[in-house]
């Protein structure tokens, strides 16, 4: 805007001030620039202090919203009632039940398959794979999970976790 | 300085054309980050697994419902706390929140909760809304991910995976809500 005042604004009344300022404009140089130019006639500089104002509030941005998604993944389940899990004819076969019980207290629980016990969830990863392996069962087989009311949410994701290392791909929750 | 002294000399103007540039380039960034917004995700002390085989969402658009623990005090969240310590807590469930909303379905002072049946259809109804809002396109459901803390009983997730699923059927209909997966989150671990 500065830079082209040889329109001059129509508020502007015509004094001998501005018949001044229309003789600076002939020679195009901005008053920033004459200033500069009269202290050490050096040649352009870099304005960096918006710029640092703009990287400044990104990084502010970036560092709150941050938090999310570090560390999180996701596993790709099934919920109880979705009809993809219901039986079709073809499959005679009864999906594999893991239940999962609790004693009642906060850390231990119990893996039980088609009535075997399983003693933690890495060694139900490598039964399954044995399953699957022998031909006890296919990879895509409906696996449900079905833990008891008191079992958390921890053992639970724990669990389905072996599954999915277990390469099984039809894992989900009892209804 | 020789001008400023000089009345009307230099006519004052403010140089807008930075402050345009530093705009549009928030505008745009705002407008990329959108589907990230703070509001979806609170604190939550997720599990701990023991050989992750987890994967980052990588959808577009997501749909995320997460159920907070009653906590009995101010823990710190994230990878690698103690895992007993976690489950030591109370395992009831507080709140469903979904899309910066809260959804009581607990107290922690001991009080029963009326009015849980109409909470959950709410929660329902606000679900059904966000996957609308969010789709991709009228084939491509967004991501709906599951946020639950680690500590919370499988009792107060159960009913919330089956309104979840409702939802989803209500939203995309039968055939296409059972092909939709929901992504339970987890944490990563190392590698």
């Amino acid at each position: 805007m500065a830079d082209r005042p040889d329109s001059p604004s129509p508020d502007k009344p015509e004094t001998p001030e501005t018949a001044v300022s229309d003789e600076q404009v002939v020679h195009h140089v901005s008053a920033r620039k004459k200033r500069k130019k009269g202290v050490g006639g050096e040649g352009m500089q870099l304005q960096m202090t918006s710029m640092i104002d703009v990287v400044f509030l990104l990084l502010i941005y970036f560092v709150i919203t941050a938090n999310f998604t570090i560390d999180e993944g996701t596993l790709v389940a099934t919920m109880p009632g979705n009809s993809a899990q219901d039986q079709t004819e073809d499959q005679l076969d009864p999906p594999t039940n893991i239940e999962l019980t609790t004693s009642g207290d906060f850390v231990t629980y119990s893996i039980i398959v088609n009535g075997q016990r399983i003693p933690d969830a890495s060694a139900l990863a490598g039964f399954m794979k044995n399953r699957v392996a022998t031909g006890q069962m296919k990879a895509d087989d409906i696996v449900q999970i079905k833990p008891q009311g008191q079992v958390r949410w921890q053992h639970v994701v724990n669990v389905f976790n072996a599954c999915v290392s277990a390469k099984l791909e039809n894992v989900g929750f009892a209804p | 300085m020789s001008q400023v002294t000089k009345r009307g000399a230099v006519e004052p103007s403010l140089n807008i054309t930075p402050l345009i540039d530093v705009v549009f380039l928030l505008i745009v960034f705002f407008m990329l980050v959108n589907n990230i917004v703070t509001d979806d995700v609170p604190k939550v002390q997720l599990p701990e697994l023991d050989d992750p085989n987890v994967y980052p969402a990588e959808g577009e658009k997501r749909v995320i419902v997460n159920i907070i623990a009653i906590q009995e005090h101010d823990g710190e969240y994230g990878p690698g706390q103690d895992v007993g310590e976690v489950l030591s807590r109370e395992g009831k469930a507080e709140f469903i929140n979904v899309g910066g909303i809260n959804f009581r379905i607990g107290r922690n002072d001991g009080k029963k909760l009326e009015n849980l049946k109409e909470t959950m259809l709410d929660f329902r109804e606000k679900c059904k809304g966000m996957i609308e809002a969010r789709m991709i396109n009228a084939q491509t459901p967004p991501d709906i991910m599951l946020r639950v803390d680690a500590a919370v009983h499988y009792a107060q997730v159960l009913p919330v995976m089956t309104n979840l699923q409702l939802a989803m059927a209500e939203a995309l209909g039968g055939e296409l809500a059972a092909k939709t997966p929901v992504h339970l989150v987890a944490y990563q671990g190392d590698d």
